[in-house]
């Protein structure tokens, strides 16, 4: 894993160093009545270059960024002069809210949906929800959130939701339950443009599962014995075939923590993708490689407790 | 030998497209994916304001979309074609959607679709219908190259890591898992940012971060077959490793790739159109459909549907089709799923 880990960081470091635009010169953009050109200006640019360490080789950039690594010291960001670890404290929790509905949205629909899919198969309810699923799981989510926007909450036709944020002005003087009430208010849009393609990929996934276990002799054995086609599904086949959508959290995982980039774009919501995509418009490198260390960072931890989870809802891993 | 060999190649994919025939929903999305192509290919006599068939001073041009010709250009005609009109004796005949992608009519701007404008135009009073013809051209190209280079990073990756296993196979296998655990869309973001902005590029990008699923199921079919029997044999026979690799393994390891393959084309042009919808797609003028669906973002509140509408139908049309190709062609494939 720690191989790992030094392979993403010198992957980012190098990537955001190869990059052309220097970030003095960009901040100094903002700086009314400085040309880059100018004798004064180029003093800026040198001091700065200096307070940032741009000045020095590359490889020692890369070590005492390194070294500042192991005590979590992201540096700030350009931008504010905040610290890096505290603007994505800000940013991570709005993502993984977001995110933890969407994917616990999507197992609850996707499992049940699934396993009726499974023990009726080739009706006509089947091959109609295959299709469905299948058109939900191609349609692109910028275009699904835009219609939504557009229909819902433009003022075009309806006007049910907002359409920016996650939060009413006003939500700091409201209780607990309000809060509630708005936050949920504001997340139903973007829930729906993260949840519908992913339920569609497990919905699949849990079909053919289910599919491949009701074969099993076991099943047989079951339905031999003369227990209830309920007792057979529920008790005797749901288990086993749970197993392969659990390593599946694994590939949902990035997503998790990363956030997406354009549905919390279209939304304005202040999660991981838009820092992210701000950061990279500004070139704000710690903060650029802040966050994509860190998201990649959880996301090897997350890989590892799935690994671990197969092991614990599979216990034939054990013995390999 | 060879004849042998090639007779069994033929048989396998002639096995393939018979399945593949019986399955409408595939047939479908190949009917649509071929619909595409002719679109993309056609988009200059499609969607122009270069006449198809010209009589212009006592001369007969035929395609000049097509056909450069030196007497049109010396009278700039290329730069200004919208304006030509047929004079004494004179003919022009017009594709069936007579505007440029680039031609900019500034009293028609954001109109909605009528008999001029088929599907309306854009914020800058240019033809939605002919900006689409010619994204189909964007998008298809990005898809397929940069499907292509996937292939070209990840078949090789994968053999190597399957054939020879051991420490090569772990130093493969932790590079792929390096590119996995980082978010791809903020890398994707990045290096397109900092990159010159052109179509080379996302291609580029698109392809060098998306072989990882190739490598690995390559990787796995070669795991499966390096100890078979005729590899074993063409091994004995002292084949060196390159061609045991690329002749004898290779082409058995192929069908999941091909599978794996179509459903990239369709997630390469979702990314395009996802990146052109943050602006960071094809420098402009040039027409994406990502680009169209940006533009409708600005101009939310203010009804223009079409822009929402059609781009995004586009995207979703295209890439069903490439879905349904690639889950019809792995039935086809794969004897256990065939009926």
């Amino acid at each position: 894993m720690i191989p790992t880990f030094l392979g993403i960081s010198v992957l980012t470091f190098l990537l955001i160093q190869m990059a052309p635009g220097s970030p003095v010169y960009t901040r100094l953009a903002g700086i009314d009545g400085l040309g880059v050109g100018d004798h004064d200006s180029a003093a800026i640019i040198e001091q700065t270059m200096a307070l940032y360490g741009l000045d020095k080789p590359i490889h020692v950039q890369y070590w005492e960024w390194l070294k500042r690594l192991v005590f979590l010291d992201f540096g700030d960001s350009f931008k504010d002069h905040r610290p890096v670890l505290t603007r994505i404290g800000e940013a991570l929790p709005v993502t993984l809210q977001l995110n933890l509905i969407s994917i616990f949205l999507a197992y609850l629909i996707a499992i049940p949906l699934g396993v009726f899919s499974a023990t009726h198969p080739r009706t006509w309810t089947d091959s109609s929800i295959t299709l469905l699923l299948f058109i939900l799981y191609s349609l692109p989510s910028f275009w699904v959130a835009m219609l939504l926007i557009f229909y819902f909450s433009g003022g075009d036709y309806f006007n049910w939701f907002p359409a920016h944020g996650i939060s009413s002005l006003g939500a700091r003087d409201m209780t607990l339950w309000q809060w509630t009430i708005d936050r949920a208010w504001h997340f139903v849009l973007p829930v729906i443009c993260l949840t519908y393609a992913s339920f569609a990929a497990l919905s699949r996934y849990m079909r053919s599962g289910m599919i491949e276990v009701i074969k099993q002799d076991y099943i047989r054995m079951a339905r031999a014995y003369g227990f209830s086609e309920r007792v057979v599904i529920f008790r005797y086949a749901l288990r086993n075939s749970l197993i392969p959508i659990i390593t599946l959290i694994g590939t949902l995982l990035p997503a998790l923590i990363g956030g997406s980039v354009i549905i919390e774009q279209i939304f304005t919501v202040p999660g991981m993708g838009r820092l992210m995509f701000e950061a990279i418009l500004g070139r704000d490198y710690p903060m650029v490689m802040g966050g994509v260390v860190i998201s990649a960072f959880l996301t090897l931890i997350g890989l590892l407790i799935s690994d671990i989870l197969y092991a614990f809802v599979d216990p034939r891993i054990q013995h390999r | 030998m060879r004849t042998a060999l090639q007779q069994e190649k033929e048989g396998f994919w002639r096995v393939t497209w018979r399945h593949f025939r019986r399955n409408p929903l595939g047939m479908a999305g190949l009917s649509v994916i071929l619909f595409l192509v002719v679109i993309a290919l056609g988009a200059p006599v499609l969607a122009n304001d270069i006449p198809l068939i010209m009589k212009h001073n006592e001369r007969t041009y035929v395609l000049p979309a097509v056909i450069t010709y030196s007497p049109l250009l010396s009278e700039g005609l290329y730069n200004n074609f919208r304006a030509w009109e047929p004079g004494e004796g004179e003919y022009g005949v017009r594709p069936i959607v007579p505007f440029s992608p680039r031609n900019q009519f500034i009293r028609e701007r954001n109109e909605g679709p009528s008999a001029r404008h088929w599907l309306g135009t854009d914020d800058r009073g240019r033809s939605v219908l002919s900006r689409m013809i010619w994204g189909t051209r964007v998008s298809l190209s990005i898809g397929i190259i940069a499907v292509g280079i996937s292939l070209i990073i990840g078949i090789p990756m994968g053999a190597i890591a399957g054939y020879y296993g051991g420490w090569v196979d772990s130093i493969i296998l932790r590079i792929i898992e390096i590119m996995m655990s980082v978010p791809t869309f903020f890398l994707l973001l990045a290096c397109i940012a900092f990159l010159p902005q052109s179509i080379y590029t996302i291609m580029a990008v698109i392809g060098l971060l998306s072989w990882m699923g190739i490598a690995r199921l390559v990787r796995g079919e070669f795991i499966r077959l390096r100890d078979s029997e005729f590899v074993v044999a063409a091994r004995a026979a002292g084949f060196g490793a390159p061609r045991v690799i690329f002749r004898h393994v290779l082409p058995n390891a192929l069908s999941p790739v091909f599978v794996s393959a179509t459903f990239g084309v369709a997630g390469a042009i979702l990314m395009e159109s996802g990146l052109s919808f943050l602006g960071f797609g094809a420098p402009p003028p040039t027409a994406t459909w990502g680009e169209l669906l940006q533009q409708s973002q600005r101009l939310i509140g203010t009804g223009v549907w079409w822009l929402v509408v059609f781009p995004g139908a586009a995207v979703f049309v295209t890439v069903t089709a490439f879905n349904l190709v690639g889950d019809a062609l792995r039935d086809a494939m794969d004897p256990r799923f065939r009926g």
